[in-house]
């Protein structure tokens, strides 16, 4: 059976080469993810956040920014805030210097639904609003929650899942692994990322169509 | 105002524990037997009857989405494999250039199970089952549902549960496919799944493959490729680093005859991106 696969694998080399070449070079090839790499610079934005005001990524030059693509009426998104979980994530790293923003791409989603449920769920910073997609299309996002570290330099250094557990189950957080709190704690000490980038869970993005 | 927030967000949030909600999907199982004889083997279908306009997931949900799962708790003598073989699923568009691999109006997905012979009487299965549900939104609900089945002389099949698509279409003939795989690249940065058609023509739109669902790998779009040896279709992905063992995955080839009936064969696939 192995010497079979191996035959066919060699004969099937070109075209699996061709075909690899194609996909790196294909930017639609699914994700959005062939265009923005780990490293890269992050992609400039100015979103309103929940009071109205301007928040741009470059009033944060020189700090760690966390981007939480997010959107209340998701299971998964549910699972991270009903028992606080989230909030807690963002207080502990918001006190080490971090800056933590909560990116609504929902087509549906509001200044006034964001004041609202920011209200509601006793969010503390801001969640900005990107219901054109415009800036979630930028990064890639498909999921929520997606998360992403931008560094002090301003380049990607994380992309992927909150945590290791991709189920709905609040019960399930405590003991995951939460990948977004590992790479702040290297990234804090002026470590390299160790697991730059994860596979991200959850509902996908409720982009405006086109 | 506060007392209006605060009732939306416990409906949110307390949506799948409401029994009284009306839920998008009704569940029961069905045993292959309806009597069974001491030793013997048999199955369990789980039965999802999906709302119209909503929709499950597969194993590997794709994009987006959670397969369900079932818990079952049984008599002594009586073990039930916690591996659920699925039937062929569909590609649901889940937004823009997003695709989630599920199931419309029904799921029917199937338990092995095995019986001591030293079991008697009736033994009863009861199943805690969870799924998530999507329309526009996604709900995540759960049911307690139980069977029983009698104890007798001998094995006589479930007329209902005949009635379903036979699991066996669905179970991997593990030596067929001996020039499927997986290939990778040199740096192990991406790789190809490939699922080998045989050497008549291709039909492309008769023919699909699902990808596993793999940490560390994230799946593009299915080509169909050909070659002296006859043809594939083919899955390129990309590796996320990070890989500390080897992981095991099927994928799913999808056939479509003339008469529109699919019928899935399982293709195990070894991922080793371990550095």
């Amino acid at each position: 059976m192995k010497t079979a696969f191996f035959s066919f694998a060699l004969a099937l080399g070109l075209t699996a080469i061709v075909s690899l070449t194609a996909f790196a070079e294909d930017k639609h090839a699914g994700h959005n993810h062939g265009k923005l790499a780990i490293g890269d610079a992050a992609p400039a934005f100015t979103l309103k956040d929940q009071a109205g005001k301007d928040v741009s990524l470059a009033d944060f030059s020189g700090k760690i920014v966390v981007l939480e693509w997010f959107n209340e009426g998701c299971p998964f998104v549910v699972k991270h805030y009903k028992e606080g979980h989230m909030n807690a994530v963002a207080a502990k790293y918001t006190d080490k210097g971090v800056v933590w923003l909560r990116v609504n791409s929902t087509s549906k989603s509001s200044q006034d639904s964001n004041a609202k449920i920011a209200s509601d769920w006793k969010i503390a910073g801001p969640i900005l609003l990107d219901a054109d997609g415009e800036v979630g299309q930028d990064y890639g996002a498909t999921n929520t929650p997606h998360m992403y570290i931008v560094n002090k330099e301003g380049k990607l250094a994380y992309r992927g899942a909150i945590d290791s557990d991709s189920s709905a189950d609040t019960s399930k957080v405590a003991g995951a692994t939460n990948y977004v709190a590992k790479a702040l704690d290297e990234l804090v000490e002026g470590k390299p990322v160790s697991q730059p980038e994860t596979k991200a869970y959850g509902c996908t993005v409720k982009y405006a169509k086109n | 105002m506060l007392g209006w927030s605060a009732a939306l967000i416990l409906s949110l949030c307390f949506a799948s524990l409401s029994v009284a909600q009306h839920k998008r999907v009704v569940v029961d199982v069905v045993p292959s037997s309806s009597s069974l004889k001491a030793g013997d083997d048999f199955q369990i279908a789980v039965r999802f009857k999906i709302e119209s306009g909503w929709h499950m997931y597969w194993l590997n949900p794709g994009d987006s989405g959670l397969p369900p799962t079932v818990e079952w708790t049984a008599p002594e003598g009586i073990k039930i494999d916690p591996k659920l073989a699925f039937p062929p699923p569909k590609r649901i568009a889940a937004g823009e250039d997003l695709i989630s691999y599920g199931y419309e109006h029904e799921l029917v997905v199937f338990a092995s199970a095995t019986s001591d012979r030293q079991i008697s009487g009736a033994i009863r299965i009861d199943a805690k089952v969870s799924w998530l549900v999507c329309k526009d939104t996604c709900i995540s609900e759960k049911a307690d549902t139980s069977t029983t089945i009698a104890i007798g002389p001998k094995t006589a099949p479930n007329p209902s549960f005949q009635a379903f698509p036979s699991p066996a279409t669905v179970q991997a003939a593990k030596t067929e496919h001996g020039d499927s795989g997986v290939e990778l690249s040199n740096d192990m940065t991406a790789g190809v799944i490939s699922a080998y058609l045989g050497t008549d023509d291709v039909d492309p739109a008769r023919v699909d493959l699902f990808p596993p669902s793999v940490e560390y790998a994230e799946f593009g779009k299915p080509t169909i490729v050909k070659n002296v040896k006859g043809s594939a279709i083919t899955i390129p992905f990309r590796v996320l680093p990070g890989m500390k063992e080897a992981a095991d995955g099927d994928a799913m080839l999808v056939r479509t005859d003339d008469k529109g009936n699919r019928t899935g064969t399982l293709i195990p696939l070894r991922f080793d991106f371990v550095k």
